[in-house]
């Protein structure tokens, strides 16, 4: 169904799996309770439905966001809804480094047992945007941001989950090792986009035999193709055809919350979509050559930080 | 074309001790099916270190440069090698798996010159020689000392 994209990535597709048999079962009823878990990129879309989903499940919800006052509209609304939900509301600009440094110094002080953080913050610049330590924007917010963030973390979410919400738009694209940054060729939106998504799938494997270390599992998970906000900002003529099979927020955050309320731990270092590990390159134009691995993780070991005492 | 392969495999050996025993390049006269001899000719072991490997690969003998270009404790190890026909690269990740290790072991090849028309061949001999590889890999790490 996937190959053929609208089949797969749509509602249809995760109402089809649902019924199949080897539907991986649901998480338990109250799974998190006494659990704390993260999630970036709060306020809207995939955010808040995961937000939602996960105080369903009884955890304790840090919303990380970048504006407060929308955070805590979300936040007041999700509580009419889960009266019992501890939710509480963090500022953070996952785009700046210094910004996530600061704030994961905080979390890690009051929050000492972290059971996952989601990595759902993103954007699609119009124009080609530097973050605040000059990298491009989409990287920064999609790899750089939740790379520091999580290496920050670690402490905190010894034995715990680590998920980044991805694109299905990464297998349009080839991992551009000598470029991160976008500076050569013209810019575009959806491109750069789904250049920072690839990047994730290709550096996956390394960032969780490092996080494994701390006994933390790392996964790269795609939502499909839901209506979220970035969608209709960003693409509207592909919103305006799709839009009666596009999924709602929930079918998109329902591999998330799978991911992080699954007993045992699903396997680390994978791709999931709608509960299932899929490959990272659906055409061979794609692969990644050795080199170029070499070359994405030498930079993004620089650009994190990850060598502080090298 | 660039003939890949990738396998993973659990060991009961640690990361750490995994990582000693492959960043060591000289013992893959003992992991390595293909190769007959392994010796370091310059370096200590660090990035850079040199190695001067002869493989036997479908029934030929053949002297390749191997050198250490990454190794990051006790995560990864990359090394490449080449010959005058040859670039290849041997990638190492190697994650805490319960109390031993996952272990995924990816190998890539390329040929120039004549040894070009060899790469359909060498990537239908692969996968045999991907399960040969990591079936001893794994048997030598099993075996090591500080291995449960």
């Amino acid at each position: 169904m996937d190959r053929s994209l609208v089949l797969g990535y749509t509602a249809i597709g995760l109402r089809v799996r649902r019924t199949l048999p080897g539907w991986p079962s649901d998480p338990r009823p109250g799974v998190l309770v006494d659990k704390h878990v993260l999630v970036t990129g709060a306020s809207s879309g995939l955010g808040i439905a995961t937000v939602e989903g996960l105080a369903a499940l009884g955890a304790a919800v840090h919303l990380v966001v970048r504006d407060e006052a929308k955070g805590e509209g979300v936040r007041a609304d999700i509580a009419r809804r889960h009266p019992d939900a501890q939710l509480r509301v963090w500022r953070c600009d996952v785009g700046d480094l210094d910004d996530v440094r600061r704030f994961a110094a905080d979390f890690g002080t009051e929050v000492p047992h972290l059971h996952a953080a989601v990595h759902n913050a993103g954007v699609m610049p119009p124009q080609r945007t530097e973050s605040a330590q000059g990298f491009e924007q989409s990287m920064a917010v999609h790899l750089l941001g939740p790379v520091v963030m999580t290496e920050a973390l670690r402490p905190a979410l010894r034995g715990g989950r680590v998920v980044l919400v991805s694109s299905g738009g990464a297998y349009s694209q080839k991992l551009v090792a000598d470029d991160p940054d976008y500076r050569t060729g013209s810019y575009s939106p959806s491109t750069s986009y789904a250049r920072s998504k690839r990047w994730q799938l290709e550096m996956l494997p390394l960032l969780a035999d490092r996080w494994s270390l701390d006994d933390i599992t790392a996964s790269v998970m795609h939502p499909g193709w839901a209506d979220t906000p970035g969608v209709q900002e960003s693409m509207p003529r592909f919103r305006a055809i799709t839009r009666s099979v596009l999924r709602d927020d929930a079918q998109g955050a329902d591999t998330t919350l799978w991911l992080v309320g699954a007993e045992p731990a699903p396997p680390t270092a994978l791709f999931w979509h709608d509960r299932r590990a899929r490959p990272i390159n659906v055409v061979p134009r794609t692969r990644s050559s050795a080199d170029a691995v070499a070359t994405a993780w030498a930079w993004l070991r620089q650009a994190a930080d990850l060598d502080p005492s090298a | 074309m660039k003939p890949t392969v990738t396998r993973t495999f659990t060991t009961t050996a640690p990361p750490e001790v995994v990582f000693d025993y492959l960043a060591d390049f000289t013992n893959a006269a003992e992991w390595d099916p293909g190769t007959v001899t392994c010796e370091r000719t310059h370096g200590g072991g660090e990035v850079g270190t040199i190695y001067s490997n002869v493989s036997s690969f479908l029934g030929r003998e053949a002297q390749i440069t191997y050198s250490t270009v990454e190794l990051e404790r006790p995560t990864r190890i990359h090394f490449t090698g080449h010959n005058e026909q040859f670039e290849g690269h041997d990638v190492l990740g190697i994650r805490a798996h319960g109390e031993g290790s996952e272990v995924t072991y990816n190998a890539e090849f390329s040929f120039s010159g004549a040894a070009r028309l060899a790469a359909p061949a060498v990537a239908a001999y692969l996968p045999f020689l991907a399960r040969k590889t990591v079936d001893q890999m794994r048997g030598c790490l099993d075996r090591l000392p500080g291995t449960p």
